[in-house]
């Protein structure tokens, strides 16, 4: 089956970012086959009696032949699924070894979720963070709030250190209620530490979901001479050989990786790497169908 | 250390080239962001570090190249020791030439030299010259104090004349023998007379220091006898006529008392006034002479700066005239009158004509005089022809004049012409013929106007073959003067006569002169000078001569030792005064030996010139003044060759390590596309 994903810079020539999400999750809708089972809170939960005043659009009509009576399909996701979307601005999302930088392919990623959970009528909330929370959209299910979310995302600004410490534990104090938190970033942290910071969330019942965003070039370097690298946060500066880039940097940062996924699936949330030469439903789809398997 | 041309030294600043294409171009490049250098650690490796070493490397190549392009240019050089004491020849030169006989120059002269090697430093060689005719060596350098003085003292004086071209040749040669500077110390009473007449003769070593030491004022009133014209040979002392030019050098008008004497007896004196720094001519007439060799002095009375030129020595020989035979027509006497008439006009002429008849000459002995004249005879005896024949075979001259008479001949007597007809030409208008091609080679037409002006009339046309040799033409292209050689003697045969019929010739001024050219070249009288200069040379002996050949001096002694009388070539004067030659199998020659009058001329160089020959050593730092870098130059050591060859030397290491490093960077640069290929394709 031929797939057509969507190439990250050629999402970025489209300004508009609901544009953008509509695009991916429209594409990426269309390579599923219009499978009934799909989305966060698309997962069948029971039947229950037809009532008046019920979309006889959730009507399961096969039940009504074989029995003459007429139920409605109930999808656990129709419990009111609450979807926050944690964005990480800092100094480091600016990198972009090619057209997209790493805060650009964050917004695409969160407007495609937003998108997503809005088109199945799930609260939608945002959080925007690098040492502090930066910007908070409340999670909600009304009408206009994906165009909120949207905007809040695009205003998002590149902002300073990454502190996964405060802005997750002023987030929970936030979230009331339980559901799905996407957190979007580099995550250039101790991966320890970075499950410790997330760890109010998930107490919390939540279920979590890490968007690993890494350049290619963060993954395997390409120096072709010794050069001296600006950390973009702290703005130190290191001359870095070619051989070290090649061989040992590659090593630590597969290790990092490694690390970070193994211990997000041991507490028990999901881990994603998005390179971000990676097509973006592409991404999504390989999310989507790990979180089916895993349910 | 100094610099020639020190602005080139600004191309050091080209240094920076290099250093900015190195360091700050490589170190303009802009640090890379990076997001996080959590992962990061500082570390180099050895490639890295051999490639930065290489770098440095090729830098430091790179900045030497320009800093040494800059020093080429600049020229740099290194002042050599001025004339250190231990590594100079001093070169003492005393003049002892004719003109230091003037007062006490000469002894002047070495006090100045004694001086100067006194006050050398001790071990400091030093060399002793004389100047006289030739540079004379008296001593090989040498550091022995007794010996350099003992040289000087005995240095005499001498009658030679000087020549500074001499001597600053001489220092050219020692210069490129002694591969050290000279310090040349002239004393001397730096004569006018004695530069040589191109001032570039007298240029200096490069490595010779000229220090004068002048010991005369230069100016000083003195008489001289310049010359004195005498003939070599007397016949008749009585006709002989001497003439002396006495001369005057810086002197006032004055009269003085010239003395003649011959054989020390004075035969006359005369009272001459001398114009003011000019010359004057005394003659005198009559000699009174003895058979042989005779030596006359002119003197001039009175005293002056340089008494030594007041007498001219001169020397002839007192002889009996030599016998000419005759041979003549006795119809036409006209011949012999005219001949004896222009060897009589020829002054003191050595020989006399003795005549015969053509039909009577049987009996005469040719070998008896110094040469035949056949004088247009129709007829000889057979027996005289043939005693002709044998006297030219043996070495005898014969002189043939042919007019109508010969015409009854077939060939020319003994040169074997053959006559072949006889051309007359009228008397009037312009009928007549001129000599036309003269060969000036020859020793009796050695002017070309021997024959000029003369008309003639009639001439015998001869077939000239075999070795004769054409000596004049006439206008018509027919022989005039042939000289034919017979044995070892020879035949001169003139196509015409000597009787005013056949030519006007003997009414000519030019008979004369050719007459008696004629008479000497056959007789072989020999035009020997009555006197010869100091330094001159006569020929002893040629090459094939073992003879032994006598030479004694002025005082009577043998002037040269056995081995010299038996092998020498030719023997120069050394000194003024009577020498006397004794040949084997001929007589004594007399020869009267005199200084150059050119240094009588007591008149000293300006010091301005002698400041110029001081500077013509330091080839053209002439001028150290005018051009102080040329005279750095010149007294200065430049590296520029091992300069040269160190930056050669660079340019080849620069471009090792250039490869090396390049190579080293491509290598990379390839490692790293295909660990990509590698990955890319994984």
């Amino acid at each position: 089956m031929m797939q057509r994903f969507l190439n990250p810079e050629v999402l970025a020539s489209i300004s508009s970012l609901d544009l953008v999400a509509k695009t991916v999750v429209e594409g990426f809708i269309s390579g599923l086959h219009r499978s009934p089972d799909f989305g966060f809170s698309q997962e069948f939960a029971e039947y229950r009696a037809y009532n008046p005043g019920d979309d006889l659009r959730h009507v399961d009509w096969n039940v009504y032949a074989r029995s003459e009576k007429m139920y409605l399909k109930r999808y656990r996701g129709e419990t009111n699924t609450l979807v926050t979307l944690l964005l990480d601005q800092s100094a480091s999302m600016k990198y972009g070894s090619h057209g997209t930088n790493k805060l650009d392919y964050g917004r695409y990623l969160a407007a495609s979720l937003a998108y997503l959970a809005s088109t199945q009528r799930d609260a939608i909330g945002l959080v925007v963070f690098d040492d502090d929370v930066r910007d908070y959209v409340h999670p909600s299910g009304r009408q206009g709030q994906l165009h909120r979310v949207l905007h809040a995302i695009g205003n998002a600004q590149f902002g300073v250190r990454t502190n996964f410490g405060a802005p997750f534990l002023h987030c929970a104090q936030f979230l009331s209620r339980r559901g799905l938190v996407v957190v979007i970033s580099d995550f250039y942290e101790e991966p320890q530490k970075i499950i410790e910071g997330l760890a109010p969330l998930a107490s919390r019942g939540n279920e979590v979901a890490l968007f690993h965003i890494l350049d290619p070039e963060e993954i395997a370097p390409k120096f072709g001479d010794s050069s001296l690298l600006v950390d973009m946060e702290t703005e130190d500066t290191l001359e870095v050989t070619p051989e070290y880039a090649r061989d040992e940097y590659v090593v630590k940062i597969n290790s990092h990786i490694a690390t970070l996924k193994s211990k997000a699936q041991g507490a028990n949330m999901d881990y994603c790497l998005m390179p971000t030469n990676k097509p973006l439903d592409a991404g999504l789809r390989e999310y989507l169908a790990m979180r089916k398997g895993r349910i | 250390m100094g610099f020639f041309s020190p602005l080139f030294l600004a191309g050091l600043l080209g240094v920076g080239l290099p250093i900015w294409l190195h360091l700050l171009r490589r170190h303009r490049a802009e640090p890379k962001p990076f997001a996080s250098l959590m992962f990061f650690e500082k570390r180099t490796q050895s490639s890295v570090k051999h490639r930065r070493l290489l770098y440095k490397l090729l830098m430091a190549f790179r900045l030497l190249i320009v800093a040494l392009l800059a020093l080429l240019f600049a020229e740099p050089y290194f002042r050599q020791p001025a004339t250190s004491s231990g590594n100079r020849l001093i070169v003492a030169v005393v003049d002892h030439t004719f003109s230091m006989r003037a007062g006490t120059e000469l002894g002047r002269a070495k006090s100045e030299i004694e001086s100067v090697l006194s006050k050398r430093a001790a071990g400091e060689e030093a060399q002793i010259l004389a100047l006289g005719s030739n540079v004379e060596v008296i001593t090989q350098p040498s550091k022995d104090p007794d010996a350099l003085k003992a040289a000087v003292a005995g240095i005499g004086p001498g009658d030679g004349r000087a020549s500074y071209g001499d001597l600053a040749r001489y220092l050219k040669t020692l210069a490129s023998s002694v591969k050290k500077p000279l310090e040349v110390h002239v004393a001397s009473d730096f004569q006018k007379s004695a530069l040589p007449s191109g001032f570039a003769d007298m240029q200096l070593p490069e490595t010779a220091t000229l220090v004068p030491h002048r010991v005369s004022s230069g100016k000083s009133p003195n008489w001289a006898v310049e010359t004195v014209s005498a003939p070599g040979e007397v016949t008749d002392p009585k006709k002989v006529r001497l003439a002396a030019t006495i001369r005057g050098y810086e002197t006032d008008a004055a009269k003085k008392n010239v003395t003649l004497t011959v054989n020390g007896k004075v035969v006359q004196t005369k009272n001459v006034e001398i114009p003011p720094n000019g010359r004057t001519r005394v003659e005198f007439i009559g000699l009174e002479a003895s058979y042989g060799l005779n030596r006359g002095v002119v003197t001039i009375e009175g005293s002056d700066s340089l008494e030594a030129d007041n007498h001219f020595n001169f020397g002839f020989e007192r002889s009996e005239p030599r016998k000419i035979l005759f041979v003549h027509d006795p119809r036409q006497t006209r011949a012999l009158t005219y001949y004896r008439a222009a060897l009589d006009a020829a002054g003191d002429s050595p020989f006399t004509a003795e005549a015969v008849p053509c039909d009577l000459a049987t009996g005469q002995t040719p070998s008896k005089y110094a040469f035949v004249i056949v004088a247009d005879c129709p007829a000889l005896p057979a027996p005289f022809e043939q005693a002709l024949n044998d006297y030219a075979k043996l070495g005898g001259s014969i002189l043939m004049t042919l007019g109508p008479s010969t015409l009854s001949r077939d060939k020319v007597p003994v040169a074997n012409l053959a006559v072949e007809s006889s051309r007359y030409t009228g008397r009037e208008g312009e009928r007549f013929l001129t000599a036309a091609k003269v060969d000036t080679g020859h020793p009796i037409t050695r002017t070309a106007d021997a024959f000029e002006g003369i008309r003639f009339y009639q001439a015998v046309r001869v077939k000239v073959e075999g070795a004769s040799k054409i000596l004049a033409r006439l206008s018509d292209g027919s022989p005039l003067l042939i000289e034919t050689p017979v044995g070892e003697g020879r035949v001169v045969t003139f196509s015409s006569t000597f009787d005013n019929i056949a030519n006007d010739f003997p009414l000519h001024p030019n008979f004369v002169p050719f007459i008696e050219r004629t008479a000497n070249y056959m007789g072989g009288a020999v035009d020997r000078p009555s006197s010869a200069l100091v330094g001159s040379a006569v020929e002893l002996r040629s090459a094939k001569s073992a003879a032994a050949v006598e030479v004694n001096g002025p005082d009577g002694k043998p002037a040269m030792s056995l081995s010299q009388a038996a092998a020498a070539r030719s023997y120069a004067f050394p000194a003024e005064g009577f020498y006397e030659i004794k040949r084997v199998g001929s007589k004594p020659e007399l020869y009267a030996v005199n200084p150059d009058r050119r240094e009588s001329d007591l008149e000293a160089l300006p010091q301005e010139t002698i400041d110029l020959w001081k500077n013509t050593g330091k080839t053209d730092a002439a001028a150290n003044a005018s051009n102080p870098e040329q005279a750095a130059r010149e007294n200065s050591w430049s590296p520029w060759r091992w300069i040269l060859f160190l930056l050669l030397l660079v340019v080849v290491a620069e471009t090792l390590v250039g490869n090396r490093y390049l190579g080293e960077a491509s290598g990379e640069s390839e490692n790293r596309q295909e660990s990509r290929a590698s990955k890319e394709a994984a």
